[in-house]
C-alpha cells in the first residue's frame, strides 16, 4: 500500500495525472463537438457516438500511456539506486509489483475517471435533454475497457522495464511494443487475410487471431457490445460473424494483464540490482 | 539515540562465496566475517568487490557458489531475511525521487520498514534537515539528499548499518558528521560495515579494514597491523638549530638519510624498529630541540603498497 501510494502521489506531483486528464478531455470534448456531424444520418444518442470515437482514438492513446506509465517502473528505479532499497526493505516482491500496479491503476483510472468521465457530464448536460444519458452503460464499458487495456500496457511495460538495463533501451522497447500491438498487428492480419484471399486462414482461426490481440479485444469489448454501438460504428453483426464465445473478449484483456504480471514477479524474484 | 533493535543482530559469514556474472568473475571464493558489534571497513578500488559483498550479504544478489550464514548471539544459525530486518543500507549513489518532499520520501521509507511516521520526523529534525523537509528532494543540496539517505537507513535504529560509499559526495564537515553517527551506532553496540576508499578517514572510526583486490582479501586486520603489514615508514621531522641538527645526524649515523626542509627543520624517515632509537636520541638533544612531528604512513599509502605487493605475488 505503502509503494502505491507512493506511486500515485508521483503521480500527481510529476503532473502525468494532469498531463493525462487534459489530453483525455479535450480528446473526447473535441470529438464530441465534431461526432455529431457524421451521425446526422444515423439516428444515435450522443454517449453513443462519442463511445465509438473515443474508443477509435483511445485504443491508441491508452496503450501509449499504459507503456509510458510502465516502462520506468524498475528500471527507472534501478538507476536512481532506490530499487535496491526496495529490494532490501522487508517487503516481498510480490507485493511490490502488486504496490506498483495498484498505484498505477488508480493514476490511470483518475486520469480516465476525470477525463472521460469530464466529457461524460458535458455531453449529458449539453444534450437536447431528455434521453441525454441513454447509451451511458455503453460510454461506461467503454471507460471501464479503456481503464482495461491501459492496465494491459502498463503490466507490458513492466516486462519490458524488468527485462532491460537502461531507462532509454525500456522507452524504445516500450514504444516498439506499442507500435507492435496496436499498428503492426492488424495491418500484417489484414495482409495475411487478402494475400491468401481468405483460403490460408479459415474465419474461426481469423477471428481468434483478432481477438487475441489486446487492442482488438478491446475494441468488441466497447464497440460490439453494445447493439446500437455497433451500429454507428458499422460493427453490427462482427461479433455473431466472428463467432467468438461470449466474453472471449474480457477474458483475451484479462491474460494479457495477467500473464506479463505473473512473468514479471517470477522475474523480479531473480532480479539482481 | 533509540535503543537499538538488538534481536535482529547476527553474525554474517561469508565461506569461499563466488559470484560471477557469465564470464566475468568478480568474487572467486571470498572468506569474511561481519562480527557483531564491529564497524568494519571494506576498501578496495572501483570495481574491487566492495559492493556485490554487500548486496550478497543483503540478499540482492545470489551467490555462484559457496554459502553466506547468519548466526545469533548463541551462535545458532538464524535466516538471512530475519537478520536484513535489522540492517539500516545506504546504497551507493542513490536519488530519491525529486517531485516528493524530504518528509513525504522518509515517511514512505518509515511505512516499508513498518516504523512509525514520527520516527521518521524525529530523524529529519535530528539530522538537521526539519527545515528543509517539506520542500521537494529536487531543490535539496547533494549533501541533505546524502543526509536523507543516512535518516533512510538509521530509521527503526537498526542493529546493523551498512553504508555503500557513504562520503562520496560530502564535504568535510558532513563527513565529521557521519562519522560521529558511526562512532555513536558503535557505542550504542551497532555493527557498522561501511565501504570506501576514502581511507584515511574510515581509519579513525573503524575498528577493523579489510583490503579487497579483484575480489580477493589482499589484507586484514586494524588500521596498525595493516600499517605493519606494509612496512612504510614512518616520517619524522625535527624543529631545532642548525648545529643541532647535525650533531643529531651525525651520531645516528649514515643509516638515516636527512632532508633539510628550511633552516631549522630536518626531515627523516625510519621503520617501526628503529622509532625508539631515533626519539632517545632527539630526547638526549635536551631543550635545544623545539619541535618533533612523527607521522605514521597514511592509509592509503599502506592501501598503495599492500595492492603492489599482492600484485606483485
Amino acid at each position: 500500500m505503502a509503494i502505491a501510494g507512493r506511486e500515485l502521489r508521483l503521480g500527481l506531483r510529476n503532473r502525468w495525472v494532469l498531463a493525462a486528464v487534459g489530453l483525455l478531455l479535450v480528446l473526447a470534448l473535441a470529438l464530441h463537438a465534431l461526432g455529431t456531424l457524421p451521425a446526422g444520418a444515423v439516428e444515435a444518442t450522443a454517449f453513443r457516438v462519442a463511445v465509438v470515437s473515443l474508443a477509435s482514438l483511445g485504443v491508441y492513446l491508452l496503450p501509449l500511456l499504459g507503456v509510458m506509465l510502465g516502462h520506468d517502473a524498475f528500471v527507472g528505479e534501478r538507476e536512481r539506486g532506490t530499487l535496491a532499497l526496495l529490494l532490501a526493505a522487508p517487503v516481498g516482491r510480490a507485493a511490490l509489483v502488486a504496490g506498483k500496479l495498484l498505484g498505477h491503476a488508480a493514476v490511470l483510472g483518475l486520469a480516465i475517471a476525470l477525463g472521460f468521465g469530464g466529457a461524460a457530464l458535458v455531453i449529458a448536460f449539453g444534450g437536447d435533454g431528455g434521453a441525454a444519458w441513454a447509451g451511458g452503460a455503453a460510454y461506461l464499458r467503454m471507460m471501464l475497457g479503456s481503464w482495461l487495456l491501459g492496465l494491459v500496457f502498463v503490466a507490458l511495460g513492466y516486462l519490458v522495464s524488468i527485462g532491460t538495463r537502461e531507462r532509454t533501451t525500456a522507452g524504445a522497447i516500450a514504444i516498439g511494443v506499442w507500435l507492435l500491438l496496436v499498428v503492426i498487428y492488424d495491418l500484417a492480419l489484414i495482409g495475411v487475410a487478402l494475400a491468401g484471399g481468405g483460403e490460408w486462414l479459415d474465419a474461426s482461426l481469423f477471428a481468434w487471431l483478432v481477438a487475441l490481440n489486446p487492442t482488438d479485444a478491446y475494441r468488441l469489448l466497447t464497440l460490439a457490445g453494445d447493439a446500437e454501438v455497433a451500429r454507428v460504428a458499422g460493427l453490427l453483426g462482427v461479433t455473431s460473424d466472428l463467432a467468438l464465445p461470449q466474453g472471449a473478449e474480457l477474458g483475451v484483456l484479462f491474460a494479457w494483464l495477467l500473464a506479463p504480471l505473473a512473468l514479471v514477479a517470477i522475474l523480479l524474484g531473480r532480479y539482481e540490482p | 539515540m533509540m535503543p537499538l533493535a538488538e534481536e535482529h543482530a547476527a553474525e554474517v559469514i561469508l565461506r569461499g562465496v563466488r559470484k560471477a556474472y557469465r564470464r566475468t568473475v568478480i568474487l572467486p571464493g571470498l572468506d569474511l566475517t561481519l562480527p557483531r558489534g564491529e564497524t568494519l571497513a571494506l576498501l578496495g578500488h572501483n570495481g574491487a568487490g566492495k559492493s556485490t559483498v554487500i548486496k550478497l550479504m543483503l540478499g540482492l544478489v545470489r551467490p555462484s557458489g559457496g554459502a553466506i550464514d547468519y548466526r545469533d548471539a548463541e551462535g545458532r544459525a538464524v535466516d538471512g531475511a530475519y537478520w536484513r530486518r535489522g540492517v539500516g543500507f545506504l546504497p551507493e549513489s542513490l536519488a530519491f525521487p525529486g517531485n516528493l518532499s524530504g518528509r513525504e520520501t522518509l515517511r514512505f521509507h518509515a511505512r516499508l520498514k513498518g516504523c512509525p511516521p514520527q520516527e521518521a520526523d524525529a530523524l529529519l529534525e535530528d539530522l538537521e534537515l526539519g527545515d528543509a523537509a517539506d520542500a521537494r528532494v529536487r531543490t535539496w543540496s547533494k549533501g541533505m539528499r546524502q543526509r536523507l539517505g543516512l535518516a533512510q537507513a538509521l530509521l527503526g535504529s537498526p542493529a546493523t548499518l551498512i553504508l555503500d560509499e557513504p562520503t562520496s559526495g560530502l564535504d568535510p564537515a558532513l563527513r565529521r558528521a557521519l562519522y560521529a553517527r558511526i562512532e555513536a551506532h558503535r557505542a550504542a553496540g551497532g555493527t557498522v560495515l561501511l565501504s570506501s576508499h576514502a581511507l584515511n578517514e574510515v581509519e579513525h572510526v573503524v575498528t577493523r579494514c579489510v583490503l579487497l583486490h579483484r575480489g580477493t582479501v589482499c589484507a586484514a586486520g586494524t588500521p596498525a597491523t595493516l600499517r605493519e603489514q606494509a612496512a612504510l615508514p614512518i616520517r619524522v621531522r625535527v624543529t631545532a638549530p642548525a648545529s643541532v641538527l647535525a650533531a643529531l645526524a651525525a651520531r645516528l649515523g649514515s643509516a638515516l638519510h636527512w632532508r633539510t626542509l628550511g633552516e631549522d627543520v630536518a626531515e627523516t624517515a625510519c621503520m617501526q624498529h628503529r622509532l625508539p632509537g631515533l626519539v632517545q636520541a632527539i630526547a638526549a638533544c635536551g631543550d635545544a630541540v623545539r619541535d618533533v612531528e612523527i607521522t605514521p604512513a597514511r592509509l592509503d599509502a599502506v592501501y598503495a603498497e599492500l595492492g603492489r605487493q599482492d600484485a606483485a605475488q
